[in-house]
């Protein structure tokens, strides 16, 4: 095997390039990286600000339970809320579901408009309307869920065999019964499967969300930094962590049965 | 016998349905999800209307500094994410590093994509204070995260002729991860980093609003001073440089995917 | 029974995939429809029960009221009313793989059952006892509960003709039902379609003659879309020769 040098110098050309933007997004920011890094005081306050959790907020916030369940709700309710309009939204935009071109032309427009404005944007206009709360929060996660999921949906059902419709079509079935018994079921498993990774994409969105001031369990972090108790703030982060997670694997397990 | 009976059918689908609707009510209510307050809400729609449009053009040249400060924070993390993904993906590898090392990695790089980056930039804050530095550590670290991830996957699943081979002709360890593992990696990497930078933007966007500045701070503050139509104005500029960063990541990821199959 | 008249087709390319298909089918005869790939047989038959849009030509069909309707220019309803009096038969990718077996034959009837019924609970118990006969005939009843996309392709086949039969159409159409088929399938899969032919017609299209001239009562011979034969099963060497060219004929 030859040590190709001009493939050596390009890559070092290339690191060179990266370096030399980095660097220069980093001025731009005004950054000193080495300072910052190497005098290390910085990460000491962090460790020592931070570390230990407190983890006895978990049990003298009567409060904080009820906040996870809430922001378990959000993310339920907000996700079975878009996927509520995304199904027929993706019904709509699939080519071999729509029951017209130009329909199918305006849903599509419509659910890329969703996915361009910034989730963020939206909360900010519905907690202004609707004020602070879970409101607005599980208004937003419904939106992003149909913007997005309306789209996969829409992605699946047009992946579908065309043969078995088309079989029932000839056998006189109507089309809505074609999609019901021929296009459906072949597309429910990619269904079932986005369904889950919205939810799980909504918890987390929604404790995000939360931080921005629409309750639930980010209302309590953000409570918590805010009256700067953060070895309090740590603790709830590994109460997000572990919901986070275990939601992840309920539904892995619920995705591998299917 | 007849392994088919409507009844069953029937009530499989009404349990079901019902099921699904009695958790969404339940779940409406904890979030006050409530006909009235949807009511009041869309009443204001005209008067918001009038108040975030339209936008206050005048303010654009405002908007042009915040822009750059997010494009740049952006950059720079997709840029730290993509150069520390590749240390941190082969310590992620199983046919790279042990076991005892390999684990606690995989389980730092899974905590780290379960959190919200806004939680992160909390933690960051706390050390560095607010601005675009704290805000740029967030996203470098989710980077590493969803980066290191993926090439560490890639690195499992790399074809381990060639490194064998490299091996047998004496090349020492560093040599053999240096030509026979990176170019193998680096396209992939390369295509990830620049979906990783499209996302960066967006949340760049976002973590703006709780203290890394930029024009996600500029939004913020003109909605705190009631001055909704200079927000939609710094809405409008952040959509045009989210569009914009999606555009060019795709672009040059496409002729990326073209040059490796050529 | 069932009038073919004169279809036309021409494709983007100009080609005439159809010139002028014409024959009719009474009743008890099982017609085979003859012709190399791309002679325009499953176009034929696609165009009988309306799913290709034609340049010209009609397909009349005796429905359920006794008069002669006119399938090619029906639309919707009307459509579907002539549809559902055609049991068709395509090969087994036809089927939905992942619902099993019963659920596939019982929805050899969704031309009869009210939408807003199917929607809601699909089929009742007795049209399952009826799908489970109609199984039954074509001995596939023990894996009636299987998922669909488990059998094998004769399997799938003897599926597709119970859906066939459980419909109760007054026309089988089978597109090529033997193509992927192993000789002993094919025969038994033959051996079904037979027997039905006493009662309602079948019209079915073939790759081959072998099987046909046991099979069928009359055979249609089509070339380059054009009907080249019309008679009886027993094909001489210069009938199959005009069917298929004379380098195929004799590799057949």
């Amino acid at each position: 095997m030859m040590w190709p040098s001009q493939n050596a110098r390009r890559m070092w050309a290339t690191v060179a390039t990266f370096a030399a933007f980095l660097g220069g997004f980093l001025a731009y920011l005004n950054v000193e990286p080495v300072a910052v890094l190497f005098q290390g005081q910085h990460l000491q306050n962090l460790f020592r600000d931070v570390f230990p959790p407190r983890l006895a907020v978990l049990w003298e916030r009567s409060g904080l339970w009820w906040s996870v369940v809430e922001t378990l709700a959000m993310a339920f309710a907000g996700t079975t809320l878009g996927l509520a309009f995304a199904l027929p939204a993706g019904l709509a935009g699939a080519a071999n579901t729509t029951p017209h071109g130009g329909l199918r032309a305006a849903v599509r427009f419509q659910l890329s408009l969703e996915r361009a404005l910034s989730s963020f944007f939206i909360l900010m206009v519905l907690l202004i309307a609707f004020g602070l709360g879970p409101f607005a929060a599980t208004v937003t996660l419904a939106l992003g869920t149909l913007g997005g999921f309306g789209k996969l949906f829409a992605e699946s059902l047009e992946r579908v065999e065309a043969a078995p419709a088309e079989a029932l079509a000839a056998l006189g079935a109507s089309r809505s019964q074609q999609i019901c018994f021929a296009v459906l079921p072949q597309a429910a498993p990619a269904l079932i499967t986005g369904s889950l990774y919205a939810f799980d994409i909504n918890l987390r969105a929604a404790i995000a969300l939360g931080i921005f001031g629409a309750g639930g369990l980010g209302a309590e972090l953000l409570l918590a930094y805010n009256t700067l108790r953060y070895h309090d703030v740590l603790a709830l982060a590994l109460v997000s962590l572990v919901l986070v997670t275990a939601v992840e694997r309920v539904s892995d397990f619920l995705r591998q049965r299917i | 016998m007849v392994p088919y009976s409507a009844r069953r059918q029937l009530v499989r689908r009404a349990v079901g349905f019902g099921l699904w609707l009695g958790l969404f009510l339940a779940a409406a209510a904890l979030c006050d999800l409530s006909p009235e307050i949807l009511k009041q809400g869309l009443g204001k729609a005209p008067q918001f209307a009038r108040e975030f449009f339209p936008p206050l053009w005048a303010a654009a040249d405002e908007m042009v500094e915040p822009l750059l400060s997010t494009l740049a924070l952006a950059s720079a993390a997709s840029l730290l994410g993509m150069l520390l993904a590749f240390p941190v993906g082969l310590a992620a590898a199983a046919n790279i590093v042990p076991v005892w090392l390999r684990l606690p990695v995989r389980i730092l790089l899974g905590a780290e994509r379960a959190l919200p980056e806004i939680l992160q930039l909390l933690f960051f804050v706390v050390a560095f204070g607010l601005g675009p530095f704290s805000g740029m550590c967030a996203l470098a670290f989710s980077s590493i995260g969803m980066l290191g991830k993926l090439v560490g996957d890639a690195i499992e699943d790399a074809d381990d002729k060639v490194l064998e081979s490299l091996k047998a002709t004496g090349a020492s360890f560093w040599q053999v991860i240096r030509y026979g593992l990176l170019p193998q990696v680096l396209p992939s990497l390369a295509a990830n980093a620049l979906f990783r930078f499209d996302v960066n933007v967006r949340s760049s966007v976002v973590l703006g609003a709780i203290g890394a500045g930029g024009i996600g701070a500029e939004i913020a503050r003109s909605m705190g001073m009631l001055q909704y139509n200079r927000a939609t104005m710094a809405v409008l500029g952040s959509l045009i440089l989210i569009y914009a960063a999606e555009t060019v990541s795709g672009q040059l990821r496409r002729r990326l995917l073209e040059d490796g199959r050529s | 029974m069932l009038v073919v008249d004169a279809l036309t087709k021409t494709v983007p390319g100009g080609r005439r995939v159809l010139d002028g298909v014409s024959f009719s089918v009474g009743a008890g005869e099982f017609v085979g429809i003859l012709g190399s790939s791309g002679a325009g047989k499953s176009l034929t038959l696609r165009a009988i029960s309306g799913l290709t849009e034609l340049d010209s030509g009609e397909v009349r069909f005796a429905c359920e009221d006794g008069t002669m309707c006119c399938v090619t220019r029906a639309r919707g309803k009307a459509l579907r009313a002539a549809r559902r009096q055609m049991g068709v038969i395509f090969q087994g990718l036809h089927l939905v793989k992942r619902m099993t077996v019963i659920e596939n034959v019982m929805m050899g009837r969704l031309g009869f059952i009210h939408p807003l019924r199917s929607w809601l609970y699909g089929f009742t118990d007795a049209e399952a006892r009826e799908a489970l006969e109609a199984l039954d005939q074509v001995s596939m009843k023990p894996l009636a509960g299987r998922i669909t996309g488990s059998l094998s392709g004769g399997e799938m086949q003897r599926v597709a003709i119970a859906r066939a039969i459980f419909q109760r159409p007054r026309l089988y159409l089978a597109d090529e039902p033997i193509a992927a088929l192993d000789p002993r399938n094919a025969e038994a899969i033959l051996n079904l379609l037979q027997p039905l032919s006493r009662h309602n017609p079948v019209v079915s299209t073939f790759h081959q003659p072998e099987l046909t001239r046991r099979f069928c009562t009359r055979v249609v011979g089509i070339r380059e879309g054009r009907v080249v034969y019309d008679g009886s099963p027993e094909l001489s060497r210069s009938e199959l020769a005009g069917i298929y060219g004379i380098r195929e004929a004799q590799a057949v």
